[in-house]
């Protein structure tokens, strides 16, 4: 078996005397599709916010490709090759579409200030390739037709495909997808699967943390159950789904039993 | 069918590098045109002068609260900085007025970054609060700088810029100003271009979301720094400008009052636009000369303008026009389509 892309060793989390990760470990592997369930508050966004290192773990590592990541910056994250997009969506309003996109592959440009005020030769080359790249992107999740509008006059159902753009336009590695289907219609959650097979054949590793349980059955291969910031079960859908502690988890302890 | 909608675009993206000329073409024309519209009035080419200088501390204070989202009260300190730099280095030390410009343009650079790498931690009202703080300590120490210049009331005896025999002194109103606009020019077209850039798109992605923009490798903490000390430097040229061609410099020129007049030229042009900068430079330099017909009420019917276009204009008077524009566009273009 190949190293794992992804290894979270006893990962806690405290904000204040709140315990939101309690010593999580899993480890995901490469080209998987990973889903990350659990209840509202159970600590799957924080999970996402540390690996993504907006957030200082208390305690416990992380380790990408054989590389402890855990105590670096988080904008080291996307050259890296980890991508992510936002439950609340996180769209520059200020920008156009494609713009948007463009942020995406700041990570692959270099030029500085200087070469860009006086666009140096090279700098407009790289520019080009930035747009490039961007529509492609935005033709992958059928937007291209928008590139020129601002974000602000996107549909809530674009702007989630907006940010699916983005997230891939530093050609990551492991993208992690933070309910990318909340509120969406039955029409946009199929395109949704959809393009997270496609990506997934590109031998790109998802992570996906979804509420709606038909997605998720459907197309992760492991899914990983949290609980009040603990790991719970984990397994293939199947074997989650007749989980006891899943089912008390997510329906409640039984009266009298 | 998606290839040829890429080609499409990046199409648009080059043809839209040459359509912003346009703009610089109208500006230059403007300025050519200008002083024949005053018949050569001595005065009003003066006033134009300072919007000029304005100009070039707006144009930067736009990248930093327009296009990056971080606020500043306290420019008019670079700019004090950069004026009593200038002019103490001639002045004290017999330098030339380039060496000085150059001198003071590092000087304030080097201050702008020891207070931004902490200041810009700060978020909001509190870095607002912490820059206004700035700008009072600046205040006042040049109000008490007595003891360097020899007088209270400022610096005098500042030399003018000088090419060969030819002085760019106070008489000089035609040369001021063709040397004031012809850095701004400059100035301009730098920025325009980094606005145009990756950089530029770092700026608006901070101010549009900081934690998408950090996830998409945006360098957050190196970014702000980098725009808010070139913000101070464009001030510092403003101040050098300001000092050698008036030859003289008060510190109550560098007071609050003049940091709330920047912020207010470039939320009245137009933030996220730099063109605003320019239009607001132009309209809040004119304005206290056109109220003078309202005597001592200037300051009622100024309020209540700038009242009106935050009401009715919350993007700018530039911002304003921009969105008619691309309104027209649009119209146009889907009536070309059906």
């Amino acid at each position: 078996m190949a190293d794992p892309i992804l290894e979270v060793q006893n990962l806690r989390k405290e904000f204040g005397g709140l315990v939101a990760v309690n010593d999580v470990s899993f480890q995901v592997e490469v080209g998987q599709i990973r889903a990350i369930i659990g209840p509202n508050g159970a600590g799957k966004t924080t999970l996402y916010n540390l690996i993504s290192r907006l957030y200082t773990p208390t305690a416990g590592k992380i380790v990408y490709k054989q590389k402890r990541i855990d105590r670096l910056p988080p904008h080291r994250m996307a050259r890296l090759g980890i991508s992510r997009t936002f439950q609340n969506l996180q769209i520059m309003n200020n920008m156009t579409v494609l713009e948007n996109v463009m942020i995406g592959y700041h990570c692959k440009q270099k030029h500085g200030i200087l070469s860009s005020a006086f666009r140096i030769r090279s700098f407009k080359s790289e520019e080009k390739k930035a747009v490039q790249i961007a529509m492609e992107k935005l033709s992958f999740v059928g937007l291209e037709s928008k590139a020129d509008r601002f974000a602000s006059d996107l549909s809530f159902g674009e702007e989630r495909m907006l940010e699916f753009a983005r997230a891939l336009a530093s050609n990551p590695q492991l993208l992690m997808l933070d309910e990318p289907a909340s509120g969406l219609n039955t029409r946009e959650m199929e395109r949704i699967a959809e393009l997270i097979y496609k990506i997934r054949e590109q031998g790109v590793t998802v992570m996906l943390i979804e509420h709606d349980m038909e997605l998720v059955m459907n197309i992760s291969d492991i899914v990983t159950v949290l609980n009040y910031g603990q790991k719970i079960a984990e397994g293939t859908p199947r074997e989650v789904q007749n989980n006891k502690d899943v089912i008390t988890a997510y329906l409640g302890e039984e009266s009298g039993n | 069918m998606s290839i040829k909608n890429s080609f499409l675009s990046l199409f648009k993206y080059t043809r839209e590098r040459y359509t912003r000329q346009a703009p610089i073409a109208i500006l230059v024309l403007f300025l050519i045109l200008f002083p024949l519209i005053v018949y050569g009035n001595k005065y009003r080419i003066g006033v134009m002068t300072n919007v000029g200088i304005n100009a070039i501390i707006v144009i930067g204070l736009n990248l930093l609260m327009g296009y990056a989202g971080q606020v500043s009260l306290g420019h008019a300190g670079f700019f004090g900085i950069g004026a009593y730099c200038s002019g103490l280095l001639t002045v004290n030390l017999g330098m030339s007025p380039w060496v000085s410009t150059i001198l003071a343009i590092i000087f304030t650079a080097i201050i702008a970054y020891i207070i931004g790498v902490p200041a810009l931690k700060l978020k909001g009202h509190y870095l607002a609060m912490a820059t206004l703080g700035f700008g009072e300590v600046v205040f006042v120490v040049l109000s008490k700088m007595d003891w360097l210049t020899g007088d209270t009331s400022g610096l005098l005896g500042i030399p003018p810029f000088s090419i060969g025999s030819l002085e760019f002194n106070s008489n000089f109103a035609m040369g001021q100003y063709a040397f004031v606009w012809i850095v701004v020019l400059a100035i301009l077209i730098l920025s325009i271009n980094i606005t145009r850039s990756r950089v530029g798109r770092a700026f608006r992605a901070i101010h549009g979301s900081e934690v998408a923009a950090s996830a998409m490798g945006v360098d957050i903490a190196k970014y702000k720094v980098q725009v808010f000390v070139l913000s101070a430097i464009y001030a510092a040229i403003a101040g050098s400008l300001y000092a050698h061609f008036h030859g003289f410099v008060g510190y109550p020129t560098f007071h609050l009052g003049t940091s709330i007049t920047l912020v207010t030229m470039v939320v009245i042009g137009g933030s996220g636009n730099i063109w605003g900068a320019i239009l607001g430079a132009i309209l809040l330099t004119w304005l206290p000369e056109w109220l003078i017909v309202v005597k001592k009420y200037d300051i009622v019917v100024y309020g209540m303008l700038l009242m009106l276009v935050m009401i009715f204009m919350p993007d700018g008077i530039v911002g304003r026009l921009s969105a008619l524009i691309s309104r027209i566009r649009f119209r146009a273009s889907s009536e070309e389509k059906s």
